[in-house]
């Protein structure tokens, strides 16, 4: 799945998706809706193609695109039992990922695997008395 | 054309449309907006080329559009695939036709190649682009996108041979012709998605994702108003 960033390239994305939706899905479609798309396209420097092999829930789509095109088929092109049934499953959804994020980043579960002890180490700064009995130390022993 | 595409072959005589100049889907929005640009002048956009002419550049430029009255030569054009590596992937071929008449208002120059050509400066404006001619099963799909109504969309099977005619007669036999005609289901081998498809693809996506790109879109349009003082378009389609 790509990542796209700009808008541009995400309409010219579901664009070219678009082209190749059945004529009964495009007839649906109002003509003003594909020229925005086309409009907001316009400026895209991205090129997009379809994978002959590969049936469209497999095509290399953007997360965005997918979205958009989920969109414009719910606005106009699904009837009101698809609309329901779209919905419900899009909150369904939703309350999925949402409890696998909560899963993932839940400070319960930050600390569940500590398996490593970790001990305090006490800093002791070292004064100058200190840094002059080292000094005296090492003469010392050289001197030995 | 005659014989395997009477309903174009119309189309073009009528309008007097004799110079064609192929390319891809993918600069369909920017040629609908802009009208067509020249390879230099594309580049200036920081645009990516990705039709034939970017393997035609002299001494690394390339500042004219090219146009043929060789119907094959533009439609091989519109047949590239966008790698040699990427014969699975596909965007349909288009073909672009203007008259001769409205040469003369625009800038030309000679192009020195083994095809028939002529070489148009910088840009064609839209006004002066008079057929775009595609495959069958996308004439709805680019019809939609067109505002000028002056602008034909018609059939084309970008995969054809056309035969032409000369004083002589047609230069194939009408058994041929007949097979031709009757072979040719316009072979339109490319993928096509119906409503099941789109749901299947649809009933994966969660509310969050499908309000976020709506604000965008919102976002977008209301912006695009805000600075083109002429765009009255009402943004609440959906």
């Amino acid at each position: 799945m790509k990542k796209i960033q700009k808008m541009e390239d995400i309409y010219k994305e579901v664009l070219t998706i678009l082209a190749y939706f059945n004529d009964e899905l495009i007839e649906k479609i109002p003509a003003k809706v594909f020229k925005e798309l086309r409009e907001l396209a316009a400026d895209s420097k991205a090129n997009f193609y379809i994978d002959t092999e590969k049936d469209l829930d497999k095509q290399d789509i953007s997360e965005e695109s997918k979205n958009l095109i989920s969109l414009i088929y719910y606005s106009f092109i699904a009837d009101e039992k698809e609309k329901r049934e779209l919905l419900k499953m899009w909150n369904e959804n939703e309350t999925r990922y949402q409890e696998i994020l909560r899963e993932k980043y839940s400070s319960d579960r930050i600390f569940q695997n500590r398996t490593k002890e970790t001990s305090m180490i006490e800093y002791k700064k070292e004064t100058l008395f200190d840094t002059i009995k080292k000094f005296i130390k090492k003469i010392l022993k050289a001197s030995k | 054309m005659l014989a395997t595409n009477p309903e174009t072959f119309e189309i073009l005589t009528k309008n007097n449309v004799k110079l064609f100049h192929g390319t891809n889907a993918n600069v369909l929005p920017s040629i609908l907006s802009h009208g067509i640009n020249s390879v230099d002048q594309l580049s200036k956009k920081g645009i990516t080329v990705s039709t034939g002419e970017k393997w035609s550049r002299t001494n690394n430029e390339r500042s004219f559009i090219s146009f043929t009255d060789d119907l094959d030569t533009a439609l091989e054009y519109a047949s590239i695939k966008p790698s040699k590596d990427a014969q699975k992937e596909t965007s349909f071929g288009v073909l672009l036709g203007i008259s001769p008449n409205d040469i003369t208002k625009m800038k030309t120059c000679t192009v020195h190649s083994d095809i028939p050509e002529i070489g148009i400066m910088d840009n064609v404006p839209l006004e002066y682009i008079k057929v775009i001619a595609v495959p069958k099963s996308k004439v709805n799909f680019v019809r939609k996108l067109i505002t000028d109504n002056r602008i034909i969309v018609t059939p084309i099977d970008t995969h054809e041979k056309f035969y032409y005619m000369d004083s002589f007669g047609i230069t194939f036999n009408a058994e041929k012709a007949k097979e031709l005609v009757k072979g040719k289901e316009q072979r339109d081998t490319m993928p096509s998605f119906n409503s099941e498809k789109i749901k299947k693809l649809a009933s994966g996506r969660i509310t969050s994702g499908i309000q976020d790109i709506y604000k965008k879109i919102q976002e977008k349009i209301k912006s695009r108003g805000k600075n083109n003082e002429k765009d009255s378009k009402d943004g609440r389609y959906i």
